[in-house]
């Protein structure tokens, strides 16, 4: 009986050491090391602060997660940017995508998903670059000779990301590296203030050149600046940075086209782009990966058609005998190449029936997917030369390429300067500016794609860029059968104020179109006087119920269409003790 | 295995008390016989009494007795497991004995948290679930088997072969990757493995499911969801036991689409799609009654976009990477894309298995092989599978095994299932014009013209993935050993290991025929690695103290590690498509002269996952009357950040058996009642690894890197924060109260058990979204929300015999609960779960106050009839006569998303039934099965193509006939191209998801047992016979299983986007031992 006592005892002493040294191992045993990620501690340092930084530009293209294609995210705006304006139709085929025809019939509501897919994106740089500037504070001295640069470079993209938000929704709350609540309020907030406090900052902590042609420089960033003095209406100060961006002295590209050519990207005119790749190491996400709806659907592209110029756009570029614009009858009748003559910009532009698109083909229907639905035209700044390299990717099998898309270039900074002249009333100043770009307009225009047999082989010449892009004396020539070029400077300085700014505004039309700013250029001059935006865009609406038939149902342009609304589900997630900090938008 | 032991030990320690007490008294004659059971085998250790005295003994190996007792005399017969038998002597010498088997025996030992207990002193809601009657059905997994036969148990799967089970014990109770049952097999604990196809569903033996806090706390934090207790098959000491299973059957698909699409493409251009689509026009040569049907409905285009009709160009080059020539005629018959994909298809199982053992040590080994062809084409899924268990004993010792290894291959539906992009969902989408083939009558055809479906063929997906198979490796062990110190204490260790290897392929080829074509042809492969282990440490005390005093305790501590380690690739622009190529080798894709070709990857991940536990029980029971449980469990888990990392999990329990009182002795009809009550908490941690952690990284190639140096060309990597960390997550709980009762009536005719829960699961765990301003790295799990989940289920069970050769068995069982949010993140109101592409807006809400992912839109209220209506009640300017026309919910006289969007329904059920009905006559056997669902709604978002065309798919005969027209008004709307506003998320997408289903019907024969055969069963059986159902799509059962990001089942159930449907089973089979 002892015996057995004595093993019990044994026994239970044995269970319980065990039991202790095992629970004494399990804090350790439970504390285990992140695998396959980087902790915060392994970035503070130059190459994490760098890599970091790239991760920040990485979001310009809008693109950051495979399988959630945030269509509204591209740069170049087209869907919240062009497609509610009197530019573009949403194109394709009706009920593809219906989300956007809301927003181009302007039945916009909180519940649209799109606007999601426009803030989530964006905010998303903002983090980075807010990582950017935590991560550059923790580092060490061996950050020291790039502290200023990557610290203006962050902030300049911080200012950019809120930028974008600030024109689609307005007061969006603004999301510093301090900031750690997701649920910042955006009552009082003053985004455009604040990006413009960015920038200045960030100004004088970037470098005149950088070795690397996608950063932002010091010029870049003052021209930028301007712009955002130029939503601020704050005149006196656009002019300034512009000027200080060398702005009135502003070197254009010699063609327009050329800013969309990968071997001619990134020239003086491009201050700030953002850079598309056709890297095959990032299977197409590091192209223009979100614009590829906005391409021709037939004509060798293969999807997707969507972002159509409209009948309104096309008759914008008709000019009078002297090549000056219609400002004010242009929508009068339609476009007829027969006899109207037209600006070459017209083709650098917009793909129509007849006209060489590029060097894919001549533009036919087979291009358009549903040409009763949103019309014969379709998109073509944005699209490579067939002999472009680009990359397939997915179910669209030519649609990824590499063009960069323009955050601000020479040409917006000057008609952007041109238009605070004209409200400082120096319209001479202006007019030097709009005929600057007239002549450059005038430059060049879309050629034959080949030229006729001239050595007798009995083939056509094949000349690349020569036959695609003809210059000034050859744009009217016997190869040419769908236009009759004229661009011609504005002979004389205008009358009056108001013919200066309406000329100055249809000059930016022309030379902008289809770059996403259209429809936050005329919400910007819709602040300076009230209406003009409903005016504008009712009285395009009315017009265009004949030719699209789907526009009678659309609906009007208010003044709650000042700013999108905010999202549902943003709203409900930003509730603190019943209470959304997000305020949504008066009207919405 | 355990239980067995254990029933061997009581009988052993029965027959040494009855020896031990031997006498002898007045006139004797010695008696011998044989006992045998229900399959003719002779029973060892059957226990023969003479009545009244303490005269007895056992039977041996062969189940032979031998007794010397009073002429007079009546002779007791017992075993666990079977009805006691009184036998009077009269006078005889042999007297042999069939044992009758007894379902409802209180003496029934299960395996219940790390020990075994009498079924008669659970206090907790133990299911227990019949292992024979759950074989009947024929399938490729247990988890397959279990719907409806268990009450409280609910499962959700597909009818493609191999598929997932998602179960659910007693509603949704976590929403993440852990919202499945902890699954203990033979002591290997397995959580969040849907298949379960490793297991062979012939070798189980016994499957117990712990429903409530009280049975299921012991196992802490992985018990939130309740905890499936499976123990396979050992061997019996004795003569070595042959066994063959094996059945042959041919599954047919029930119901398809093509009942309802319309097939004619005339009727479908002239009635639907030229009105629809305008644009369509030109290709039909008219609109409405003018459309007619061309020859071509594709050419191709030479370079100024002008038609090329000459079809001797026709071209489909070998080199994937080239751009063929194509055309393709019209059907004017119509394609029946269903018929082209579907087809009968046969199902098969093989299990061979022999078990014996002697005096110190059994064994049971098993081979399976298992091969089922899906009935949609190319799909199939197949196991070979082996198992060896086996158990010594060596004084003080006894040590045990279980080994198992499985190796499935199969193929599933492309796209996956319960996906816009899968097959099922591209028959909605082809327009029947579309003829299978293209001219040259081997390559695929498809919409590729301008106005047409943007799907693929259906047909061409299927055949196209039919070589991507996907492989399984599986290797469960455990190696358990126990040392005996006292005859009340004992020291169990048990040591189980989870080794899976799975390894997926995809080849993409290019699909030309596509209106969207994808161009490019590449190879994916992917591989996942899984290491788990569990050690698990135990003292066991069990006492009878003064005969009354029934005490057993453990105190244990258990260490578990689960690790898994993935990797993979993709390669692009291979020049061939042959499966012998299909290789991660860059020498044998991208070529340098084309220049889109992309590599991807390599890229790998890992997780691990450690816990580490003490915990201890103690059961008390007073004159088997007064029955206490007590647990406790302290978890740690990695999961947590440190400061929460560990959760206390205690539980009580109690049992009044009222039948043992002395005042219900005159209640002779009632064997046994038994009153439970119970609380108790369970957790749940398994969530993200890291999720405490801040992660930088880069999700992908091209997540975070950028062309900084402008080259066109260029990709420079870069770091983005992928995952925020949370430190202040915590354990999910799950607080139950469960009272219940258990009942005998009726000489054990009659069996009842009836329970009723409520469950409080606070801090759920779940990583929605965060605000925007976060941006896109992965939100980590957080505590999001409280709900309940209340609710009850019975379970009513009769055996009886009409007359001596008519058997009949009833077992009905019954579950109903409510599921209500009380409580979101923040004081939210409202939250949008995530996970899938939202073509219409958001289809799905957790709000406070309603079931958890309820279906979320519009009420529909008809169709605008009149201008005065239209005038009304307007919908942000999209209505219109012949339109959809809302309920206005908040009264502000106009529709509204946000004020009008309301949940209306979800998946949840009123109630869930499972009836088994067996009859025997003679040597027949009969089984019914029937399951039956009431009151969950299915969210039909296939009537986005069906109903309203989407993509410019093909649509429902109805469209053609009841669309509204001005002259004759309609149910649906009017067929309009400026449309968007009607389909929006609303009741119409909503219907009735009841149904009843005739799971399995079997009728068998059981030959005279013979020099041959110890036993041969033969049978034929029906699967899924018939359904009855209100539903309009094809199969009301819809699997939840990896629907949206994979992570969330329970989120998407109920929606129905292409489900693979369960199909009509017919086999004949045979059972036969040796």
């Amino acid at each position: 009986m002892y015996n057995m006592k004595k093993t019990i005892l044994g026994s239970i002493a044995f269970v319980v050491v065990f039991l202790a040294i095992l629970g004494s191992c399990s804090d350790s045993f439970l504390e285990i090391n992140p695998q396959g990620s980087l902790g915060v501690s392994a970035l503070a340092n130059k190459p994490g602060v760098e890599a970091a930084l790239i991760g920040a530009y990485a979001l310009l293209d809008g693109y950051h997660i495979d399988n959630n294609n945030t269509w509204p995210s591209d740069p170049v705006n087209w869907i919240l940017g062009s497609v509610p304006s009197d530019d573009a139709y949403k194109g394709s085929e009706q009920g593809d995508i219906g989300e956007i025809t809301l927003i181009e019939l302007y039945q916009w509501s909180a519940g649209n998903s799109l606007l999601g897919q426009k803030y989530i994106p964006l905010y998303e740089g903002v983090t980075r670059t807010n990582s950017v500037i935590n991560l550059l504070a923790a580092s060490g001295t061996d950050v020291d000779d790039i502290r200023d640069r990557v610290q203006g470079e962050a902030l300049f993209l911080r200012a950019y990301y809120h930028f974008e938000l600030y024109k689609v929704f307005g007061p969006v709350p603004y999301f510093i590296e301090t900031d750690t609540d997701f649920r910042k309020t955006n009552e009082g907030s003053d985004p455009l203030a604040m990006a413009i406090a960015d920038v200045e900052a960030a100004v004088p902590l970037l470098p005149e050149t950088q070795s690397d042609k996608g950063r932002v420089t010091k010029k870049a960033a003052q021209a930028f600046l301007g712009k955002l003095y130029m939503y601020d209406l704050n005149f006196d100060e656009a002019i300034a940075n512009f000027e200080a961006a060398g702005v009135p002295d502003g070197e254009l590209v010699n063609c327009q086209r050329d800013l969309f050519q990968y071997d001619k990207e990134n020239s003086a005119e491009a201050l700030f782009s953002v850079q598309m790749s056709t890297s095959n190491a990032a299977q197409a996400r590091n192209s223009n990966w979100l614009n590829q709806l906005a391409n021709p659907v037939g004509g060798g592209f293969g999807c997707c058609g969507f972002h159509q110029p409209s009948q309104n756009l096309v008759n914008a570029y008709k000019v009078n005998a002297s090549g000056l614009p219609l400002l004010d009858d242009f929508n009068a009748a339609d476009l007829d190449p027969a006899v109207d003559f037209v600006d070459p910009r017209i083709d650098l532009t917009i793909g129509r029936d007849g006209v060489p698109y590029w060097d894919w083909a001549t533009h036919a229907p087979g291009f358009i997917r549903s040409r009763s639905y949103s019309g014969p035209y379709s998109p073509k700044k944005f699209q490579p030369y067939k002999t472009s390299p680009i990359v397939a990717g997915g179910w669209n099998g030519a649609a990824n390429n590499g063009v960069n898309v323009p955050v601000i270039r020479m040409a917006d900074a000057m008609l952007l300067l041109a238009e605070a002249y004209v409200e400082k009333n120096r319209l001479a100043d202006a007019l030097e500016l709009v005929n600057k770009i007239r002549t450059r307009a005038g430059n060049c225009a879309q050629g034959p794609m080949e030229l006729p047999d001239s050595n007798g082989d009995g083939q056509p010449e094949v000349l690349s860029d020569a036959a695609v892009i003809v210059d000034a004396a050859n744009m009217n020539g016997s190869l040419n059968t769908w236009a009759n070029y004229n661009v011609k400077p504005y002979p004389a300085v205008w009358a009056d104020q108001a013919t200066a700014r309406k000329a100055v505004r249809f000059e930016r039309r022309l030379e902008l179109a289809l770059e996403g700013h259209r429809f936050f250029d005329i919400r910007r001059w819709d602040d300076m006087a009230p209406g003009y935006a409903a005016t504008l865009l009712n009285g395009f609406v009315a017009a265009e119920k004949s030719k699209r038939s789907y526009y009678n149902d659309a609906s009007t342009y208010q003044e709650r269409h000042r700013w999108y609304p905010f999202p549902t589900q943003q709203i409900q997630l930003s509730i603190v003790g019943g209470v959304p900090q997000l305020k949504q938008n008066p009207g919405w | 295995m355990k239980n067995i032991y254990i029933n061997w030990m009581r009988s052993f320690l029965l027959v040494g008390a009855v020896a031990l007490s031997m006498t002898v008294y007045g006139q004797k004659q010695s008696v011998s016989g044989t006992v045998t059971d229900e399959l003719g085998q002779g029973v060892p250790g059957v226990s023969v009494l003479e009545k009244g005295t303490t005269n007895g003994t056992a039977t041996d190996a062969q189940g032979k007795y031998t007794l010397s007792v009073e002429a007079s005399g009546t002779l007791v017969f017992s075993f666990i497991g079977y009805r006691p038998q009184e036998i009077a002597v009269s006078n005889r010498t042999a007297i042999d004995v069939s044992l009758v088997p007894d379902i409802t025996s209180l003496e029934e030992v299960v395996v219940t948290g790390y020990s075994e207990q009498r079924k008669a002193d659970i206090t907790g809601a133990v299911a227990v679930v019949n292992a024979e009657e759950l074989k009947t059905i024929k399938a490729a997994s247990v988890g397959q088997q279990l719907a409806g036969r268990a009450p409280g148990v609910t499962v959700s799967t597909s009818g493609s072969p191999g598929d997932g089970a998602n179960i659910r014990i007693r509603g949704v109770n976590s929403i993440t990757g852990s919202s499945d049952p902890l699954v203990i097999i033979d002591g290997v604990q397995l959580q969040g493995d849907k298949g379960l196809n490793g297991l062979n569903p012939n070798d189980i033996e016994s499957m117990q499911v712990l429903k409530d806090g009280a049975s299921a706390s012991i196992y802490g934090s992985r018990a939130n969801n309740g905890v499936i207790i499976i123990t396979t098959r050992t061997g019996k000491s004795g003569k070595v036991k042959v066994t063959y299973d094996g059945y042959y059957g041919v599954a047919t698909p029930v119901g398809g689409y093509n009942d309802f699409l319309v097939k004619n493409p005339l009727d479908y251009a002239q009635k639907y799609h030229t009105i629809k689509n305008p644009s369509t026009e030109d290709f039909y040569g008219g609109v409405g009654a003018a459309a007619s049907i061309p020859e071509f409905f594709y050419t191709p285009v030479d370079a100024d976009g002008n038609a090329i009709t000459d079809i001797s160009t026709y071209n489909y080059p070998v080199d994937p990477r080239e751009q063929p020539t194509l055309f393709m005629m019209s059907n004017p018959e119509g394609t029946d894309w269903w018929d082209e994909t579907f087809d009968p298809a046969p199902i098969t199982n093989h299990t061979i298995g022999i078990s014996g053992g002697g005096e110190n040590g059994t064994f049971a080994a098993s081979v399976d092989y298992f091969k089922q062809d899906g009935t949609m084409k190319y799909t199939y899924f197949d196991r070979f599978s082996a198992r060896i268990n086996s158990s010594m004993k060596a004084g003080r010792f006894t040590f045990g095994e279980s080994l198992s290894f499985a190796r499935s291959t199969g193929v599933f539906q492309q796209g996956g299932n319960q996906n816009e992009q899968n097959v099922m969902t591209q028959i909605l989408k082809m327009n029947s014009i579309v003829p299978v083939y293209d001219i040259s009558g081997v390559n695929f055809a498809s919409a590729k013209t301008v106005g047409f479906s943007n799907g693929s063929n259906p047909l061409a997906l299927s055949y196209r993935n039919k070589d991507d198979i996907s492989y399984f490796y599986r290797l469960l062990g455990s190696l358990n050993g126990e040392f005996k110190i006292t005859d009340f204490l004992r020291i169990k260790s048990n040591f189980s290991v989870d080794f899976n290897q799975n390894s997926n392929q995809n080849f993409q080829f290019p699909t030309w025929e596509n209106r969207e074509f994808n161009a490019t042809n590449f190879f994916q492969e992917n591989h996942a690695t899984g290491f788990n282990w569990v050690w698990t440490n135990m003292l066991q005390f069990n006492k009878i103290i003064a005969d009354k005093h029934n005490i057993s305790a453990f105190v244990g501590y258990e260490a578990v590690q689960n690790s898994v380690h993935n990797i993979g690739g993709r390669l692009d622009g291979y020049g061939f498509t042959d499966v012998d190529i299909r290789y991660l080798n860059m020498a044998l894709a991208p070529t340098v002269n084309f220049v889109n070709s992309n590599v991807n990857g390599p890229n790998g991940i890992a997780g691990v996952n450690n816990l580490s536990s003490i915990f201890g029980k103690v059961d008390y029971s007073y004159n088997d009357k007064y029955l206490f449980s007590f647990t406790i469990r302290r978890d740690g888990s990695s999961n947590f950040g440190p400061d929460y990392r560990y959760g206390t999990f205690p539980a009580f329990s109690a049992g009044w058996r009222i039948s043992e009182e002395s005042f219900m002795q005159g209640f002779s009809w009632l064997d046994d009642l038994k009153l439970r009550a119970g609380y108790g908490v369970t957790g749940n941690q398994i969530i993200q690894a890291f999720n405490a952690y801040d992660l930088y990284g880069a999700r992908s190639a091209y997540d975070a890197s950028y062309d900084i140096g402008g080259t066109n060309g260029g990709n420079n990597a870069g770091y983005a924060l992928t995952g925020y960390g949370n430190p202040g997550t915590k354990w999910e709980e799950n607080r139950m109260t469960n009272i219940g009762f258990d009942a005998t009536v009726l000489n054990g005719k009659f069996n009842v058990v009836f329970d009723i829960y409520k469950k409080d699961i606070v801090d759920l765990l779940y990583n929605g979204p965060f605000p925007g301003l976060a941006g896109a790295a992965t939100p980590p799990y957080r505590n999001t929300a409280n709900m309940t989940n209340n609710g009850w289920d019975a379970a009513v069970n009769y055996r009886g015999n009409v007359t001596s050769d008519i058997g009949i068995n009833v077992g009905l069982n019954l579950s109903h609960y409510k599921n209500e949010i009380t409580l979101l993140e923040g004081d939210t109101k409202l939250l949008f779960p995530v996970g899938i592409d939202k073509r219409f807006g958001e289809v799905n809400v957790w709000q406070v106050g309603q079931p958890i992912a309820s279906y979320y839109g519009y009420r529909l209220d008809g169709i605008y009839e009149t201008q005065e209506e239209v005038d009304a009640l307007p919908n942000g300017g999209s209505e219109k006569i012949g339109r959809f026309k809302f309920k206005d919910i908040n009264g502000d006289g106009k529709i509204t998303p946000d004020g009008d969007n309301v949940p209306i329904g979800s998946a949840h059920p009123d109630l869930t039934m499972g009836l088994n009905i067996g009859l025997t006559y003679k040597a027949f056997d009969f089984n019914l099965f029937l399951y039956g669902t009431f009151g969950n709604e299915i969210y039909n978002y296939n009537k986005l193509f069906t109903h309203f065309g989407f993509f410019n798919s093909n649509v429902h005969k109805d469209v053609l006939t009841k669309s509204w027209t001005p002259e004759n008004g309609g149910s649906l709307p009017m067929i309009d191209p400026n449309d968007a506003a009607s389909l929006a998320s609303s009741t119409f997408y909503v219907e009735d998801g009841s149904y009843v289903r005739a799971q399995n019907i079997s009728l068998g024969y059981t030959l005279p047992k013979n020099k041959y055969f110890e036993k041969l069963r033969i049978y034929v059986q029906a699967q899924n016979l018939f359904t009855i159902t209100s539903y309009s799509g094809i199969d009301p059962a819809l699997s939840s299983v990896n629907v949206g990001n994979g992570q969330q089942n329970d989120v998407w159930a109920g929606y129905d986007f292409g489900n693979y449907p369960s199909s009509r089973t017919i086999m004949f089979g045979v059972n036969a031992a040796f």
